[in-house]
């Protein structure tokens, strides 16, 4: 027995983790709005209800303060919202750590079963728009620019049913000018086909839980050409998007390839995950075999869930950070350019600490402004709160600190409280919210209360916030990459709102510059073409970059 | 002779009875090949004699389809059956050439005659249907199934290795409906069989219906109580099913009736690799490689546990190349491997080694595709990686076109 014990603890040994100094991340929970994610709760489990949770940050009313969208489930297996507990929220930041519920002003309260959010000015009014991904029935809301938004899924022509496989359950979505015409289109993540009426009755232990995604068929994802007139047309087939069949759970948009042309990372739920480069030509071509972003090192395909693409390594290449399953890892691909991706999931540090989770919502920001960015992901497990794995279903949320050298370490146990309760989460959206330079955390359990990870890293580091206004570009500068240079460090990062997953982040670059006060050049390369060189820009400050 | 084709038709087929269950189909050697060769030359010449020779037709035949050359092979059986129209194997060996060709109007033709000439032959039907598993010809696949299932009624305990075939047939053509019917007909013939209530539980489980697959293993486990691996194998669909902590309660169960059993100490390791325990998954994996040092799927696994940790690599090497030199023919220990020298020793060149070997034993293995693109990229081979590339593809094209509706 002496000698077994032995064993486990030199076996134990091999496990520890590296400790290296690094700039501490902490977050506290700060106050937040009244809101529960509602599932619609039921004996028997429907599989919307454990994929709920969507939430966005952005700044619907122009004041230059993040507001909070958060989408909601409705009655199961009815799918309506039946009372206000269902209705989806707007909540305005008042500018005092406080927020103001305008759901009803504004008019978003929203019908169905919605799981995730994006957000975009796809109008080019300088006003953000909606868009929500549901159960069976999306719905873009265009922002009026007076507090109020319309409904204008209908007219534009985003409420027809797939001509194949009817109305699809979408979770998520992300707006990308991927023809570079300055008009952002919409690519929509779509899940499984699902039905109420044949939802499949599934157990664990003895109790009734929701069913594996292998029950259920897949289906492709949509792209929508925005017209340029209110109106899209749906291009999933001759863009050769629909080729691929997946159960789609997240995306990412970012110029992988380096080619100056966005393309599109897709997490797929059991199956291999699609990396659609953009031909340059409307169409784009699959390629997560060639690249080596379909399978992890293990060779089986991910229970893939949330995704980030931004550069770890600051490289000028965006790399993949993906959420998984208990027990599959978060897996890290580092772009290496045209011979495709390595992943260094164990080789980072990042695969022992993410085995025991099951993450959702996802992020690669700098939450210590060192100038190195950081990961995090909102984790919960996917199986019933109720079933019989309900001990094990809250799961606390994990953050990777970033060493440089490709190097990641668990910095969740220093981390704060915050980062020690444990909850069933699901979205994530990150932003500024008090405009303090540090990228605070916000996000949603199921049948819960929505959170804001208020971010107090404590170290004296610099920042800055970049909001870029595209003028031939499209207006929220999105897919933009920016170049910055300080005396010590050259960074990169990329407009974009489509980040972890079912939800939208703050649509400005936030950049940490660790000691230094001053970036010696900001260079932008605007999806129009535009280069754009800004010399001593000063650090601690938002600052709005037009395009020339 | 029509006693003799049908007998032949039966006794190839017998032999080759597990082949799906392994991982590497049978490979042919050398002299093999070179008697293969001969016997075609033979073949031929006997034709030229004498151009209506039925033994030559048929046996050439036999040697095109075993070749995959439905296209030569077709016309020598359209020609036996024009010649000797009652014979319900030739008629069988034309189905099988009209399957590998998709042509719907022929298979159909043949199925008609097989039907009308041999109604009640089992052997045939099943054969005829397990030809159609995953075809695309529709139509003719649910008539045959049909035909071959409602056969089982009259059958005696013998009967069950046909429905088990079949069942394995269609689990291969990813047709599981098919298959559990197959395999629930071959229990109900000879529930004595353990293996077929293995083969129906897995199936279930992996189409995620734990329940049934859980309820297949009762059965059995009442069925055979004093059976070490009945338990073990209960205690595997529990974990299939993704239900690590029954399948502990079907270790534990295992382990009252012999403890020191390799294979109750190996589903103990991977009980432990699920929930993460890798120490002890090691240990108990370390435990059971001494009790068994010849089980290749006991290395196989432990070259895993060792992978899940830090310093593991060099333990988990040793493992793998011992899997391997035990079981040659398995792709995944292949694929390990590659994956070890791909990512933790960053040594491509041996990557590619065993990538390669993995992805000609298992061609659907599409991440050994990924990784040996990625390893043929990173030596600067962009010729043989492009190829590669170009090699999967196809095989993504043949897939989609066998899948495809008809």
């Amino acid at each position: 027995m002496t000698r077994l014990r032995l064993v486990h603890a030199v076996l134990l040994s091999l496990f520890a983790a590296n400790t290296t100094t690094v700039d501490p991340i902490r977050f506290e929970d700060g106050p937040a709005p009244r809101f529960v994610t509602r599932t619609g709760r039921t004996a028997r489990k429907y599989l919307p209800q454990t994929m709920a949770g969507g939430v966005a940050v952005f700044d619907y009313n122009n004041d230059g303060l993040l507001d909070i969208y958060v989408v909601n489930g409705a009655t199961m297996p009815g799918l309506v919202k039946d009372g206000p507990q269902y209705s989806d929220r707007l909540f305005r930041n008042n500018g005092d750590g406080t927020f103001t519920d305008v759901t009803d002003t504004a008019g978003v309260g929203g019908e169905g079963f919605n799981i995730g959010v994006a957000i975009g000015d796809y109008d080019n009014d300088g006003f953000e728009d909606i868009f929500v991904a549901g159960v069976h029935h999306n719905t873009l809301y265009h922002n009026n620019g007076d507090g109020t938004f319309t409904d204008v899924t209908e007219r534009a022509g985003l409420a027809r049913p797939d001509p194949q496989y009817g109305k699809l359950w979408a979770v998520g979505a992300t707006w990308v000018d991927y023809d570079r015409d300055g008009l952002l289109d919409l690519f929509v993540v779509n899940y499984v086909q699902w039905d109420p009426k044949t939802e499949p009755v599934c157990e664990k232990g003895g109790l009734p839980d929701f069913c594996y995604p292998r029950a259920y068929a897949g289906v492709p994802n949509s792209l929508f050409h925005n017209n340029g007139d209110g109106t899209f047309t749906d291009v999933s087939a001759s863009s050769g998007i629909r080729k691929s069949i997946g159960k789609g759970m997240a995306v990412a948009a970012a110029d992988f390839d380096g080619d100056g042309w966005p393309d599109l990372f897709v997490s797929n739920d059991t199956l291999p995950s699609s990396l659609f480069l953009n031909q340059r030509n409307g169409t784009f071509k699959e390629a997560a075999i060639e690249k080596g972003v379909a399978f992890t090192e293990n060779g089986a395909a991910i229970s893939g869930m949330g995704v980030d693409a931004q550069d770890i390594d600051n490289d000028g290449l965006p790399d993949i950070f993906e959420t998984a399953l208990l027990n599959e890892t978060m897996p890290l691909f580092r772009n290496l350019g045209q011979v495709g991706f390595e992943e260094i999931t164990f080789a980072s540090g990042v695969a022992h600490a993410s085995l025991a989770k099951t993450g959702w919502s996802n992020g690669i920001y700098d939450f210590n402004n060192d100038g190195r960015k950081d990961l995090f992901a909102a984790c919960g497990h996917v199986m019933d709160a109720q079933g019989s794995l309900h001990a094990t279903v809250p799961q606390t949320n994990i953050i990777f600190a970033n060493l440089g050298k490709e190097q990641f370490a668990d910095v969740s146990a220093s981390a704060g409280v915050a980062l020690a309760r444990r909850d069933v989460h699901r979205g994530g959206a990150f932003g500024d919210l008090d405009n303090d330079g540090r990228v605070d955390v916000v996000l949603t359990e199921l049948d819960g209360p929505l959170r804001i990870l208020h971010n107090v890293s404590p170290a004296p580091n610099h920042w800055l916030l970049i909001r870029t206004i595209g003028t031939k570009s499209n207006r929220d500068g999105i897919g933009t990459r920016i170049r910055l240079v300080t005396e010590d460090s050259v960074q990169y990062n990329a407009v974009s709102t489509s980040v972890g997953y079912a939800s939208s982040s703050d649509v400005r670059v936030h950049f940490g510059l660790s000691r230094r006060a001053l970036a010696q050049e900001l260079e932008l390369f605007w999806p129009s073409g535009t280069h754009q060189i800004l010399k001593n820009v000063k650090a601690d400050q938002v600052l709005t970059v037009r395009e020339p | 002779m029509k006693l003799q084709v049908a007998l032949a038709l039966a006794l190839s087929w017998l032999a080759s009875a597990d082949s799906y269950s392994q991982s590497e189909p049978a490979r042919s050697t050398q002299n093999e090949q070179t008697a293969h060769e001969t016997a075609k030359r033979n073949l031929l010449q006997a034709l030229e004699q004498n151009p209506n020779d039925k033994k030559a037709l048929f046996q050439l035949g036999q040697l095109m389809v075993d070749e995959g050359d439905f296209v030569s092979a077709a016309p020598l059986f359209r020609k036996y059956v024009a010649i000797s129209p009652s014979e319900p194997g030739a008629w069988a060996y034309l189905l099988r050439c009209a399957v590998g060709q998709h042509d719907v109007r022929e298979a159909d033709a043949a199925q008609r005659q097989i039907e009308r000439l041999a109604p009640t032959n089992v052997a045939l039907h099943a054969q005829a249907a397990c030809w159609l598993a995953g075809s695309g010809i529709s139509e003719v696949t649910a008539v045959e199934f049909e035909l071959a299932m409602s056969l089982a009624l009259n059958q005696t305990r013998s009967g069950a290795l046909w429905y088990s075939r079949l069942g394995q047939c269609y689990e291969h053509a990813q047709d599981p409906n098919r298959a559990a019917r197959a395999f629930q007909a071959a229990i109900e013939l000879d529930p004595d069989t353990e293996a077929n209530y293995f083969r129906l539980a897995h199936l279930l489980a992996r189409e995620g219906k734990a329940g049934p697959a859980s309820e297949i293993m009762a059965s059995a486990v009442a069925h055979f109580p004093r059976s070490v691996t009945t338990r073990v194998e209960a205690g595997n669909i529990e974990l299939e099913a993704g239900n690590p902590e029954r399948a502990l309660e079907g270790q534990q169960r295992a382990a009252t009736l012999n403890p020191q059993s390799p294979g109750v100490l190996l589903l103990l390791g991977r009980i432990q690799l699920t929930q993460r325990r890798y120490p002890e998954a090691i240990a108990t994996l370390e435990q059971a490689a001494k009790l068994a040092p010849a089980d290749a799927g006991i290395h196989f696994y432990a070259g895993q546990a060792w992978m899940k940790t830090e310093h593991g690599t060099e333990r988990a090497l040793e493992h793998f190349k011992r899997s391997l030199d035990l079981d040659p023919s398995r792709a995944s220990t292949y694929y390990w491997l590659g994956s070890l020298f791909f990512h933790r020793e960053h040594d491509y060149r041996v990557a590619v080694q065993y990538l390669e070997q993995a992805v000609d034993r298992a061609p659907e293995l599409e991440a050994a595709h990924q990784m040996l693109i990625q390893a043929y990229k990173r030596l600067g081979e962009d010729a043989k990686a492009a190829g590669q590339l170009r090699r999967y593809e196809e095989i993504v094209q043949q897939k989609a076109k066998a899948e495809a509706p008809r």
